[in-house]
C-alpha cells in the first residue's frame, strides 16, 4: 500500500486533492468542500480500477479549473455527473430514451457497453459465400458444343484474417465437370511503405477483366480477347505479387509486379523450372467529379510458349470511365470500358491483336442494359479474326441475385457465324460480400 | 493570490506541446460532425460518405484510399452498415493502423443504445436486413453524446497530452446537446404518440426518443423495392390508423411514397438522416433543427 502511494497511479489523487479546494474556491463557496472531497475520493477509488479512464477524468477537472470563467458554477455538478464510470447512471440511461414528458435531460447519459453480438462467436470461422451461376444457351452454330443449360462455373469463397499481418482467401470454382482452386492465397496487409503482397495461386493483375471473378461481370461470358489469349481460366498461376500505392497529386497510382511458376494452360508452359512468367501493371485512377472517375492502366506479361519454348509477350492498355450520381446511387450508374491487348510470339508471323469495348447503363433501381463489341486475332494465325457483338439486359431482384439475358452474335474468322441467346441466373448465399467496384 | 495560482495551473495544463492534429477518417458525415465537436482543432476529420448519399451503398472508390492511408483513426458506425464497401477499402489502404482490433479503429456501435436487434433467426428472405441491430442509432441525441464520449476516450488514448482539451469540449458538447434536446423535445411534445410511416427503418432511435410511433415502412425488406401487395396493405393500414406523415430519406425516389401519400392523404416529408444531406445542414445540431421543425410542421 505504501509502495503504491508513490506509484504513478496515485498522482491523479494528489492532483485532485490540490485541485478540489481550488475549484471550490473559484466557485466562491466552500461550504461542502469536506463532503465533496470525501465523495470524490471514494469515486476515485472506483475510478482507479479502470486505469484507462482515470487520467482523462482528472484532466477534465483540471481543464474545468482552467476554463472556470466560461463554465457556469451551477453546471459543475452536472458535468461531474455526466462523467463516465458511475454505474448507477446506467439505469438512468434506460429511462432517458423513454418517451420523455420530464426534462429528458442528457446529463446522466453514459456509454452502453454492448455485449458482443452473436456474430462475434463465429469470429474464428472464415466468411463463407457461395455464388451459383446457371447459364442456358440457345441457337448458334457454335464450334464448341455447349449444353442447353448447365450449372456453369460457380464459386465458393472463404476468407479470414490469418493473424494481424495477413489475410487468407480461397476461391474454389466448381462446374459440372470439375472442381478447382481458382485462387488461394495469403495477402500481407501490414507491410510498410504502402506495399501489399500476395503469395499463392491467383489471377494475374493484367488489365481490367482478367483479375475479376465472373459474378462481377456485366456479361455472361468473357470477351473473345480474354478467352482466346488467356483461356477459360484466365491468366492465373501460383506465384508472388507485390503492389504499391503511389499518391501523385490528384491521381492514385498503383504499381504491381508479379512472378509466377510459369504454367497457364495453352498460354505459357515452362521448358525449365526457371522459366517463370512475369506480369507488371501500372494503373492511374482519378476522380473527375464527385460522381465520375477515370481509371487507366497499362499491363505487360511475358512467359514461355508451350511446344516451341520461345517467348510470348502480352501488352495491354485499358480505360474505364464510371459515373454514379451520389444522391441517386441506387438508381443510376454508367460504366464504359475498353481494353486492347497485343500478343507477340517468338517465331510468330505477326502480332495478334484483341480488344473489347463495353458500356453498361443502370436505368432503374434493379435494371441494367449493356452492349459490348469484341474481337481477336487468333494467335497461331493472326490473319484470322473473330468478332463479336453482344447486347445484355440484367434484372437484379435484390443485391443477392440476378437474371441476365445476352444476345451474342459472333463472326468467326474461318467462316462460321453464330447467333446465340444466353440466359443466366446467378445467386449468392452466405457472407455479405463487398459490392463490386 | 489564489486566483493567480489557478491561472498558473491553467497555464501549466495548457502548455502541453502542440502536436500535429490527429488524422481522423469517419465513414459517415454524422460521425465526422461529432468528432469535430469533441476534437476541435486538435483533430482533422474527413468523412468518406457524403450526407446525401445512402450509407449502405457507398462505392469503394480508390480515391478513398488516399484518405485512409494516412488516417490515424478510422471511426465506423458498425452493425454491418458499411459491410458492402469498407472492408476492401481498409484492406487496400495498406494502413495497418486502422484495421479492426487496433486502437486506430473505433466501432461506435459498441457504446450506444441499439434498437431492433432481431430476437429470432434472420435470413435474407427478409431482404438485406441489419442482422445485428439498427445501425441508424446516431439519430438520437443521447446516442450522439455516447458517440462523443467514445470519441473523447479514443482521442485521449491516441493523444494523451490533449486529453483535458477533449474532455472540456466533450462537456461543452453535452451541455449544448442537452439544451438542444430540450428544445427539440418541446417542439415535438404536442405530437407524442403520433403514428408515422418511414421509408427505411432509419428512424427507430429518433422515434423512441420523441415518443413517435412508427407503424410501418414503405420498404419493409431493405434493398428490395416494395411489392404491390405491401403497398396496398400499407395504404389500408395508414388510412385506418390515420397516419399523417411518411418520412423519406433524400436518396430514395419519391415516386412510391408520393403515390402512397396521394391515396392516404398523408404528407411526404424528406427527413435528412445525415449531416450535409442538404445545403446548410452543416452539423448535428442544424440537422436536428431542420428535421424536427419539418416534422413538427408536417404533424401539425
Ligand atoms: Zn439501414
Amino acid at each position: 500500500m505504501l509502495k503504491a502511494l508513490f506509484s504513478e497511479r496515485l498522482m491523479p489523487l494528489v492532483i485532485l486533492v490540490v485541485l478540489v479546494p481550488l475549484v471550490a474556491f473559484a466557485q466562491g463557496s466552500d461550504a461542502d468542500v469536506a463532503s465533496r472531497l470525501e465523495a470524490l475520493t471514494l469515486r476515485l477509488e472506483a475510478l482507479d480500477r479502470e486505469s484507462g479512464a482515470i487520467r482523462a477524468e482528472i484532466d477534465a477537472l483540471r481543464s474545468l479549473v482552467a476554463g472556470a470563467a466560461s463554465v457556469p458554477a451551477d453546471d459543475l455538478t452536472q458535468i461531474e455527473g455526466a462523467l463516465p464510470a458511475a454505474t448507477e447512471d446506467l439505469t438512468k440511461i434506460d429511462a432517458v430514451p423513454a418517451p420523455a414528458a420530464s426534462d429528458g435531460s442528457l446529463a446522466g447519459v453514459d456509454v452502453i457497453e454492448n455485449a458482443p453480438s452473436a456474430a462475434v462467436s463465429k469470429i474464428f470461422n472464415p466468411d463463407i459465400a457461395i455464388i451459383g451461376n446457371v447459364v442456358a444457351h440457345a441457337g448458334g452454330d457454335n464450334p464448341e458444343e455447349r449444353d442447353a443449360i448447365a450449372l456453369q462455373e460457380s464459386e465458393l469463397s472463404l476468407e479470414a484474417a490469418v493473424d494481424p499481418y495477413a489475410k487468407a482467401k480461397f476461391f474454389i470454382g466448381y462446374s459440372d465437370e470439375e472442381v478447382a482452386v481458382e485462387e488461394g492465397y495469403i495477402q500481407f496487409v501490414a507491410l510498410p511503405w504502402d506495399l501489399s503482397a500476395k503469395v499463392g495461386k491467383m489471377k494475374a493483375s493484367f488489365g481490367k477483366f482478367n483479375p475479376t471473378h465472373f459474378h462481377t461481370w456485366s456479361t455472361t461470358d468473357a470477351p473473345l480477347v480474354n478467352a482466346t489469349f488467356f483461356g477459360e481460366e484466365g491468366l492465373a498461376d501460383s506465384g508472388v505479387s507485390v503492389s504499391k500505392l503511389i499518391p501523385a497529386g490528384a491521381f492514385l497510382v498503383e504499381a504491381t509486379a508479379e512472378a509466377f511458376r510459369g504454367s497457364v494452360e495453352g498460354v505459357f508452359e515452362p521448358g525449365r523450372s526457371s522459366d517463370l512468367f512475369y506480369d507488371a501493371r501500372l494503373r492511374a485512377y482519378r476522380d473527375l467529379t464527385e460522381n465520375s472517375n477515370i481509371d487507366v492502366g497499362a499491363s505487360f506479361a511475358t512467359g514461355t510458349l508451350p511446344e516451341t519454348g520461345g517467348s510470348s509477350r502480352f501488352t495491354g492498355i485499358d480505360v474505364s470511365y464510371r459515373w454514379k450520381p451520389l444522391s441517386r446511387a441506387i438508381y443510376r450508374s454508367f460504366l464504359a470500358r475498353g481494353e486492347l491487348i497485343v500478343n507477340d510470339r517468338d517465331g510468330g508471323p505477326d502480332s495478334a491483336v484483341g480488344y473489347y469495348a463495353s458500356a453498361d447503363y443502370q436505368f432503374a433501381r434493379r435494371w441494367l442494359a449493356g452492349a459490348r463489341i469484341d474481337g481477336v486475332d487468333r494467335p497461331d494465325d493472326p490473319s484470322i479474326t473473330d468478332r463479336g457483338q453482344s447486347l445484355m439486359l440484367t434484372f437484379r431482384p435484390s443485391e443477392f441475385s440476378l437474371i441476365r439475358g445476352q444476345y451474342r452474335r459472333t463472326d468467326y474468322g474461318d467462316g462460321f457465324e453464330a447467333d446465340e441467346f444466353l440466359l443466366q441466373f446467378q445467386f449468392g448465399i452466405g457472407a455479405h460480400g463487398a459490392h463490386p467496384f | 493570490m489564489k486566483r493567480t495560482l489557478v491561472l498558473a495551473l491553467a497555464l501549466v495544463a495548457g502548455s502541453v506541446a502542440q502536436a500535429e492534429p490527429l488524422n481522423v477518417v469517419t465513414t459517415t458525415s454524422d460521425l465526422a460532425s461529432i468528432a469535430r465537436e469533441v476534437g476541435g482543432d486538435r483533430v482533422a476529420v474527413e468523412s468518406i460518405a457524403r450526407g446525401y448519399q445512402d450509407p449502405h451503398f457507398v462505392e469503394a472508390k480508390p480515391s478513398f484510399l488516399l484518405q485512409l492511408r494516412k488516417a490515424e483513426l478510422l471511426a465506423v458506425v458498425g452493425l454491418e452498415l458499411e459491410i458492402g464497401w469498407l472492408p476492401p477499402l481498409i484492406e487496400q489502404s495498406r494502413n495497418s493502423e486502422v484495421r479492426p482490433g487496433t486502437d486506430g479503429y473505433l466501432d461506435l456501435s459498441a457504446g450506444v443504445e441499439i434498437l431492433d436487434r432481431p430476437s429470432a433467426k434472420v435470413d435474407r428472405s427478409m431482404g438485406d436486413i441489419h442482422a445485428s441491430g439498427n445501425p441508424h442509432y446516431w439519430l438520437e441525441p443521447g446516442n450522439a453524446v455516447r458517440i462523443a464520449i467514445q470519441f473523447r476516450d479514443r482521442f485521449a488514448k491516441l493523444r494523451p497530452a490533449e486529453a483535458p482539451y477533449f474532455t472540456a469540449r466533450l462537456n461543452e458538447f453535452k451541455v449544448r446537446a442537452n439544451d438542444a434536446n430540450k428544445r427539440w423535445t418541446e417542439a415535438l411534445a404536442p405530437y407524442k404518440g403520433a403514428k408515422i410511416v418511414t421509408y427505411h427503418r432509419s428512424w427507430s432511435n429518433f422515434a423512441r426518443r420523441y415518443g413517435l410511433d412508427v407503424v410501418d415502412f414503405v420498404e419493409p425488406k431493405p434493398g428490395v423495392p416494395p411489392s404491390p401487395s405491401h403497398l396496398f396493405e400499407l395504404v389500408q393500414s395508414m388510412k385506418e390508423q390515420k397516419v399523417k406523415v411518411i418520412l423519406v430519406e433524400p436518396y430514395f425516389d419519391l415516386k412510391t411514397p408520393n403515390s402512397v401519400a396521394q391515396k392516404t392523404g398523408a404528407k411526404v416529408i424528406v427527413m435528412y438522416p445525415s449531416v450535409g444531406g442538404a445545403p446548410g445542414l452543416d452539423d448535428y445540431f442544424k440537422l436536428f433543427d431542420r428535421n424536427v421543425s419539418a416534422l413538427a410542421e408536417g404533424l401539425r
